[in-house]
Order: structure tokens, then C-alpha cells, then sequence
């Protein structure tokens, strides 16, 4: 038994299946154990939407409420929003914007990644 | 040995997920190394019994593969949110020693487990 670093990854739409919000949901179940593991959230590819400031995110308010109070990191990543013609003003204040190059590091750090 | 985990949300026919549990299971288990896996969303759909599909031996049906390995000693939990989700009644068709649990389940799964792989 040990804590472990655990890497979210939402690599898929926030609509159209349940993989983004099963992963919020899941996020909050690591944290709940006796292990009480560390998350990070990782919006990458098309997962990037969620970022939107006008993105629905009310199936998830509990689990991101939850997370929030053991300080999980939000992170997008600015190359795929770009790509995706999102604009800096049009996301959500309380996601981080990381660069491609700096989710190595995240990575690094993770004991596993679970890709949502 | 290892202790390797595996996180299985697929469900059968849909995708192969299943066929690449097994298969890593069964490489796994024959080299020694304990499996712990957790079924969530749709992977709770593989070990149930009494599966048919046209012209699939019983041997080569998904939960036949799933019941190999629970044999061979791999320690299977389905999430029972996603089990009683889809209607299967807190997984009273499930072949024997796949057990119904939840999230905290996993969660000291990913404490426990050297390697964790998701499917």
C-alpha cells in the first residue's frame, strides 16, 4: 500500500461518450481511499473543450468540488486549444494552460497515467 | 514478481479490450506475477455467463477467456455503480470469483500494484 501519483489524462470529448466525466468520477475515488493518492488532470487533444469557460460542466460541479479541495491541478494544453481555434479569453479561470513540452514533466512524475 | 494492475472499460464485441486483458493476464500470471484488475463502465459486461454469439465456440466467448485467468489465480473486481447501472443486479450472472465493489477498491488496487495498465 502506497500513495501514487496518478495522472489523468482526458484525451476524448467531454460529450458524445462518459470517459471524461467516469474519469472525474474515478479522480475523486482515488482520492477517497486509504491511500488517499494524488491526481492531476490533464486536458489534452479534443479533452481540451472542457476547458471552455461556457463548457457544461454540471454533471461533474461534486467530483471537480471534491478535487478542488485537495488542490488537483487542471491543466490544458495551449497547443491543442490553438489548434482548435480556442482563444486564451474564451477559457475557464481555473484551468492552468501548460505547453506540450511541459506535460513531460507530469509524466515524469506520475506513477501511472490513465487516460479517460 | 510483480504486482500488476489492470483497468478494463470495455466491453465485449464492441472492442478487443477484453482479448488484450486476457492475454496480458494469462503472459503475466504464467510468469509469476499476481493480477489485480478492476472492471468499470462496460467492462463489467465480460464475465457474465451464459454468453452465445454465432459460430464462437464456447472456449473463445470473452467470459470463457476471463474465467482462464480468475483460474490461474488473477483477482477480478467490477464496479458496482457500472454493474447495477446496466441492470445486472450486483453481478448475480457473473462467473464464479469476479467480486462487485467500487471505487475505493481500485483506488487501494493502484496502492498495492507495481505497474497499472489501462484498457
Amino acid at each position: 500500500m502506497a500513495t501514487k501519483k496518478l495522472l489523468y489524462h482526458f484525451n476524448r470529448p467531454p460529450y458524445g461518450t462518459v470517459f471524461q466525466t467516469e474519469g472525474w468520477r474515478a479522480g475523486v475515488g482515488a482520492i477517497a481511499g486509504i491511500d488517499e493518492h494524488e491526481v492531476v488532470i490533464l486536458m489534452q487533444g479534443d479533452g481540451v473543450y472542457y476547458a471552455l469557460k461556457d463548457a457544461d460542466r454540471k454533471e461533474n460541479l461534486g467530483y471537480e468540488q471534491t478535487l478542488k479541495k485537495v488542490d488537483t491541478k487542471v491543466y490544458a494544453v495551449s497547443e491543442d486549444l490553438e489548434k482548435r481555434g480556442i482563444s486564451l479569453n474564451e477559457i475557464a479561470p481555473d484551468i492552468t494552460l501548460i505547453k506540450a513540452s511541459e506535460t513531460l514533466r507530469l509524466y515524469e512524475e506520475a506513477d501511472f497515467n490513465l487516460d479517460w | 514478481m510483480a504486482k500488476i494492475g489492470l483497468l478494463l472499460r470495455e466491453g465485449p464485441w464492441q472492442t478487443e479490450n477484453y482479448k488484450v486483458f486476457t492475454k496480458l493476464s494469462n503472459a503475466f500470471l504464467e510468469k509469476g506475477h499476481e493480477v489485480r484488475a478492476f472492471f468499470y463502465l462496460d467492462g463489467v459486461y465480460n464475465p457474465i455467463k451464459h454468453q452465445k454469439f454465432p459460430g464462437t465456440e464456447e472456449e473463445n466467448l470473452p467470459v470463457s477467456g476471463i474465467k482462464r485467468v480468475v483460474e490461474k489465480g488473477a483477482k477480478i473486481i467490477a464496479c458496482g455503480i457500472c454493474v447495477n447501472g446496466r441492470g445486472l443486479e450486483g453481478g448475480k450472472e457473473f462467473i464464479e470469483g469476479v467480486k462487485v465493489g467500487g471505487l475505493p477498491d481500485f483506488a487501494e488496487i493502484m496502492g498495492d500494484v507495481d505497474k497499472l495498465i489501462t484498457l
